[in-house]
């Protein structure tokens, strides 16, 4: 099962029919993210795709810089910075769902790269990460986001 | 009119050429409107030019009654023209007004002022008006026509001209251009009692009510007749800018270079378009002279007149303010793929009753901004137009009385309500607008936290006065709109428990602003936000908007402190 997921996000794919929560879920309060998107996990990031098309990327709880005792020390953003301009959103960066955006630095020396996730344009990175580096190891399903990526047009 | 000698000699070549005398008498610039529909006189008329021209009967016996003109041969008409425009072979079959078809045409107006008089074409004219069953007391008139008709009443003067000699100074005149009286306001002179009499109300310039439009159109004939010209005129231009060019050489000026290059590149894409029959180029084809103009031929073609009639009334405007007391409910109707979600809407719940009265083609909504489709709108409401685009039935007296039976019919259901309706104009655009920037807007919801709240917390958040905040543009309308931050300002919080982890909040904000995100925080892009001045994670259940104020001082900030009380037992 883990190879067959982990070919699917190589693919760029982020639909696994393990783990389809129901979009709007009115009834009885849930939290944020499971309001409005669709999540999907592989081994160690996840996709989340919002009712209208967006993509929310980031790692998941079972990351190994979640799981470490150790601190984040730096997060670099291995990728330049592109504005996107208009509604249409022109001008960010395409990326793979193999392509490396972050390298995260912990305390006790290890380096971890940090993948886009899915295949598209980049539209926004967390720009909270550069002062709060604890929400990618805290919050990393929420407010410790990677990136938000426009899927490519068919 | 008066006659003279060298009058007549004009009025017989034009005569010659296929004229039709209503255009002859257009080009002589003849403005009373009598003059055009006796027609009885047209024979007198030309008794006397053929007097003056040596030959008394020459002009008469040659006479076709039917149509105005010289006698000549009827030619078929292409009904399948071959022009750019695929579309137009459909309109030229569906054509109601047939009586231009097959006709005696004169050279320059095709038609349009012979076939006037016709009953036939009346009784369609007529009978197409009156089909659409509109409620009107008097009407206005509007014509337009093809403008092809221009070139050749260009091209045939300059013909006739230089036949005759310029001897005569009226020849000069007549050659100016505009100098002749418009198609357009001889169909009008003609036209105008003529409907008066059949629909039997009077035609009023004045009155903008109802306007009755008959629009003629060639447009395959309209760019035949310009094509010709599309060398000469490209010629001039490039002359003139080479001219404007070598000035500025003279003065060294620096964009030079970017000029040439733009001029260039125009120039490659100029010469695979077409030349298109507008006002533009028409003004500069008038302006070539007499010599330039000789070389080129009037272009006859047989592509027949299409006569389209277009009636339409003066729009209502009928404004309020709108409550929704209800949740799923959607401004305007809103489809996808061509499915309607939410049978319902805002639009249709206030207009049904509007419509079945006057009976409009279509209906525009509009209003002070909007609210999301799970939110309700309570207070003072909302302010809202509806337009009531060609109203069918617009003539009926626009009284207090028919929008008092609109209003108990609309506040008769459950789900939407509205304050008294009034009557008004275009300027309503502007107080919507203004509404939709400037008002600052109460709001009141029911939050969930997830730990145990802090009283303390809460009781600093009661005292904010003006807090900034930047939003993002919140990730569920990030699909349309644009990646910004927006600035926006929370004039004031009221939060009350309910328990140890639910609240009552009250927020007075600036228009614009997103509050689902400031209580959840939309993942920390909405910063400072709810979460963070209460040290929790805080999640939106249930959003109203309480009212709308004109604009932020301490009344409105002691009015919003008393909602409480107000309100309180109501959510």
């Amino acid at each position: 099962m883990q190879q067959i997921e982990e070919q699917q996000q190589q693919q760029g794919q982020e639909q696994d029919e393990d783990l389809m929560i129901p979009l709007n879920v009115q009834a009885r309060l849930s939290e944020y993210t499971d309001r409005y998107f669709v999540k999907s996990y592989s081994e160690h990031q996840y996709v989340f795709q919002h009712s209208n098309r967006l993509y929310l990327c980031g790692i998941n709880k079972n990351h190994p810089i979640v799981k470490s005792d150790s601190d984040i020390k730096e997060i670099e953003f291995t990728q330049k910075e592109q504005l996107v301009k208009g509604k249409k959103k022109k001008g960010g960066l395409k990326v793979k769902s193999n392509t490396v955006m972050l390298k995260v630095h912990l305390e006790n020396g290890e380096v971890y790269e940090v993948q886009a996730g899915q295949d598209g344009y980049i539209i926004e990175m967390n720009e909270n990460l550069q002062k709060n580096k604890q929400y990618l190891k805290q919050y990393p399903e929420t407010k410790g986001f990677v990136c938000i990526i426009q899927g490519c047009r068919k | 009119m008066q006659l003279n000698e060298h009058k007549a000699i004009l009025f017989n070549k034009l005569y010659e050429k296929d004229v039709c005398i209503r255009c002859i008498l257009r080009l002589f610039k003849i403005t009373e409107n009598n003059l055009y529909r006796e027609t009885q006189g047209f024979i007198q008329l030309l008794v006397d030019v053929g007097k003056l021209i040596g030959n008394e009967n020459k002009l008469v016996e040659e006479y076709d009654f039917l149509y105005y003109k010289r006698k000549t041969e009827i030619i078929d008409c292409d009904i399948l023209p071959q022009t750019c425009h695929s579309t137009l072979k459909d309109q030229f079959i569906k054509n109601p007004f047939y009586t231009f078809d097959k006709i005696n045409k004169c050279l320059i107006c095709h038609g349009i002022l012979q076939c006037l008089d016709d009953q036939k074409f009346l009784v369609i004219l007529v009978n197409e008006i009156q089909q659409r069953q509109y409620q009107f007391e008097a009407f206005k008139f509007q014509v337009k026509t093809p403008i092809g008709c221009q070139i050749r009443q260009i091209m045939i003067l300059n013909q006739c001209i230089t036949e005759i000699g310029s001897n005569d100074p009226f020849y000069e005149q007549i050659i100016t251009p505009n100098f002749a009286t418009d198609i357009k306001n001889c169909v009008k002179w003609i036209m105008c009692s003529l409907l008066s009499e059949l629909l039997k109300v009077p035609c009023d310039i004045n009155d903008d009510r109802f306007l009755i439009c008959l629009n003629f159109e060639n447009i395959g004939d309209d760019i035949k007749q310009f094509e010709q010209f599309k060398q000469i005129i490209q010629d001039i231009d490039d002359k003139m800018w080479e001219e404007k060019i070598a000035k500025k050489l003279k003065m060294n000026d620096p964009q030079l270079k970017e000029e040439i290059n733009n001029k260039l590149l125009q120039k490659k894409n100029l010469q695979s378009q077409p030349f298109l029959p507008t006002q533009n180029n028409l003004e500069k084809i008038s302006k070539l002279n007499q010599i330039q103009l000789s070389q080129f031929k009037i272009i006859n073609v047989n592509y027949p007149v299409k006569l389209e009639v277009t009636t339409s009334y003066q729009n209502i405007f009928i404004k309020g303010n709108y409550i929704k007391l209800g949740r799923y409910i959607s401004q305007t109707p809103w489809f996808i793929n061509g499915n309607r979600i939410y049978a319902d809407s805002i639009e249709d719940l206030v207009s049904a009753e509007a419509c079945k009265i006057f009976k409009p083609s279509s209906l525009k909504f509009h209003s002070g901004g909007r609210e999301d489709i799970d939110v309700r709108m309570l207070g003072n409401g909302r302010p809202f137009a509806i337009e009531l685009v060609d109203p069918h039935c617009g003539l009926q007296i626009q009284t207090q009385e028919i929008l008092n039976q609109i209003e108990s019919n609309i506040n008769s259901q459950k789900v939407v309500k509205v304050t008294p309706l009034q009557y008004t104009d275009t300027n309503i655009f502007e107080e919507l607008k203004n509404s939709e920037i400037n008002k600052v807007k109460a709001y009141c919801c029911i939050v969930e936290c997830k730990y145990i709240v802090n009283g303390d917390l809460i009781k600093q958040a009661n005292q904010i006065k003006d807090l900034i905040i930047k939003q993002k543009t919140p990730i569920r309308v990030l699909h349309r709109r644009t990646q910004m931050v927006r600035d926006k300002i929370i004039h004031s919080l009221l939060i009350k428990q309910i328990n140890e982890k639910w609240l009552l909040v009250y927020l007075l904000s600036s228009a614009g602003t997103y509050i689902k995100e400031f209580i959840h925080s939309d993942l920390d892009r909405t910063v400072p936000n709810l979460c963070t001045l209460l040290q929790n994670e805080c999640d939106i259940y249930q959003l109203d908007v309480m009212k709308l104020y004109e604009k932020i001082d301490d009344d409105v900030i002691i009015n919003f402190k008393n909602l409480d009380t107000e309100y309180g037992s109501k959510i």
